[in-house]
């Protein structure tokens, strides 16, 4: 029935001395694991129960099991086993109680537990730390793939050996060091969107996934010396609350999740960012505005009108004798008269007065303007003189002539 | 053929917030495991070609499932689980990289690993868990078929060659849908 899942099965082991009814509960057991720290001489007993984690599932415990330990080995195992990255080398350190030992190193491909309950002839020695007296032992070089391992070491004096250290594990995705994320901080209305990146990720090393960072983000006034601090496990947050208009800082830094190891990184570059201005301001800034551009299109306007006027009072305004008059008085007029000769120019009307006008003047003159109509009886164009050459285009509008009867 | 390449189009994943803080990014990692994979037989496929047979990868249910976003992860996993189990039985041909054999193995174990931890740390995943009971059912039958054919072919490098085309589709897809889950 569990054919397909048999790997995926873990372990709980509850183990505690026969004498006493204090029990310890191990979990993630797998088969074949090793349970130290016991006391030699001792009868312990010990019950199993299997559990298949990805459906959260629990079996019923086994019978009890109970055992004796041995005496007392003559040496004892190396302890405190640790990896340490050092410089992008992997180094295997370990303490033990005696001078003038020698050491051996061992090491397992991490999947070997997955699918063999019996892996003990799949440890390899590790090259350049067998038969070692140092108490350290730089495995780099066998760990040529990206992936989990398990080390162990033990002691040798000649003639005894001693068991072998608990199996260290060791993920390379891990670094001993956690380096500092860096933020990013938007204004954003009335609060701040702040965009943590978790640190170094690259694109082979995302080691955030592996061990998963919290994030603890520390703000403050520019001015003042009280800081607030968050934790969060999200990359994207939003701080609100704050006084628009005042600038404040960030920093941030990120911690493994789980607190065994008490490991942080050093804070992120602190970064500094203005509050936008309140809504009200913003609302009120915007109608000022649109007042003020009214106001200017108003001004330009006027100011329009009264050159208008200006010019028609200054400039002569010219009348066509009576005999014309009379001979087109009849007749809307759609052109222009114009004083020169030779001439070509087009004026198109339009409703809303505003005119192109292209003409060539032999004369080098450009004589004719269009300019608005008005409600007034009285069109007038008039005629200016230009320096400028041959074609024109200018733009006023078109004033029809009603020739005032 | 066209099967494989309506899947991606067919699979319309947000991210949801509950998995994207999970951190559960595979995407890097699917996609050199795919690389291996390609690298590890130099065989043509040509000759095998007469063994084909269509292993009937389960497109419906993996799309129903798809509007629950959150069991594309438990679903990854379970497909992962499974390729891992294919070539950790010893079984694939002796002209095959068998280097690159036991890295895929130790990159899949790792990825696995993640994948359960960062699952074991959402508290609703028991959910996701049950509601993609019926899909992790169908994936399993699914292997199960290939795992017979392969018995069936007694471990040939043909059959194996075969095989090793699908389980590229599979990371191909499980790419996408790594990917779809990361945006």
């Amino acid at each position: 029935m569990w054919a397909t899942d048999n790997q995926r099965f873990t372990y709980s082991l509850v183990i505690w001395k026969n004498s006493s009814s204090i029990k310890e509960t191990h979990h993630t057991v797998y088969s074949r694991d090793k349970i130290n720290d016991l006391t030699p001489e001792t009868t312990y007993c010990l019950k199993v129960q299997a559990r298949l984690p990805i459906l959260r599932k629990n079996g019923s415990y086994s019978p009890v099991f109970c055992i004796n330990t041995t005496a007392e080995h003559k040496l004892p195992r190396p302890e405190n086993v640790e990896v340490d990255a050092v410089n992008n080398n992997y180094v295997l350190k370990w303490n033990y109680p005696y001078e003038n030992m020698n050491f051996e190193v061992q090491y397992l491909l991490g999947f070997y537990k997955r699918i063999l309950s019996d892996y003990s002839d799949k440890w390899k020695v590790i090259s350049g730390c067998k038969n070692i007296t140092s108490k350290h032992c730089d495995f780099s070089k066998d760990i040529t793939t990206d992936g989990i391992y398990y080390l162990r070491v033990q002691a040798s004096n000649g003639s005894i050996t001693s068991f072998w250290s608990t199996e260290k594990k060791f993920d390379t995705m891990i670094k001993t060091n956690i380096a500092p994320p860096s933020i990013k901080v938007i204004p954003s209305g009335d609060s701040f969107s702040i965009y943590i990146s978790a640190p170094e990720e690259s694109e082979k090393k995302l080691m955030s996934q592996n061990y998963p960072l919290i994030y603890e983000v520390i703000y403050w006034e520019n001015n003042s010396n009280i800081e607030n601090k968050l934790r969060v496990k999200q990359k994207l947050l939003k701080v609100s609350d704050l006084q628009p208009l005042t600038t404040y800082c960030f920093k941030a830094k990120a911690f493994l999740q789980d607190n065994k190891s008490n490991k942080s990184s050093q804070f992120s570059d602190v970064v500094c960012s203005k509050m936008t201005p309140g809504k009200l301001a913003v609302s009120w800034i915007i109608v000022i505005c649109i007042v003020c551009l009214m106001m200017l299109v108003l001004v330009f306007y006027c100011s329009k009108v009264l050159l208008k006027q200006v010019k028609h009072i200054f400039s002569p305004s010219w009348k066509p004798p009576s005999s014309m008059s009379e001979r087109f008085s009849d007749q809307p007029l759609k052109n222009l008269l114009v004083a020169s000769e030779e001439q070509t120019e087009s004026c198109i009307i339009e409703e809303t007065n505003i005119v192109m006008l292209e003409e060539t003047d032999q004369n080098g003159k450009s004589d004719v303007i269009c300019s608005k109509q008005d409600n007034q009886d009285s069109g007038n164009f008039s005629n200016k003189d230009e320096t400028s050459s041959s074609s024109k285009v200018t733009e006023e509008a078109l004033q029809l002539e009603t020739m005032p009867q | 053929m066209t099967s494989w390449s309506l899947l991606p189009v067919a699979l319309a994943l947000l991210c949801s917030s509950t998995l994207c803080s999970l951190d559960c990014d595979l995407t890097l990692g699917l996609q050199e495991d795919f690389s291996l994979l390609n690298q590890m037989s130099t065989s043509s496929l040509v000759p095998c070609l007469k063994d084909g047979i269509n292993f009937n990868f389960p497109k419906e249910a993996m799309d129903r499932s798809q509007l629950q976003k959150e069991n594309a992860t438990v679903i990854v996993l379970e497909m992962v689980q499974q390729i891992f189990t294919l070539f950790s039985q010893n079984t694939t041909p002796a002209t095959w990289n068998q280097t690159q054999v036991i890295q895929l193995l130790i990159r899949l174990d790792q990825q696995l690993e993640q994948l359960e931890r960062c699952l074991g740390q959402n508290v609703k995943w028991e959910e996701f868990s049950l509601r993609s009971e019926k899909t992790r059912f169908a994936l399993k039958s699914y292997f199960q078929g290939i795992s017979q054919y392969l018995q069936g072919k007694e471990y040939s490098p043909c059959a194996w060659e075969i095989v090793r085309v699908e389980i590229r589709r599979l990371f191909l897809f499980m790419s996408k849908l790594a990917r779809k889950l990361r945006d």
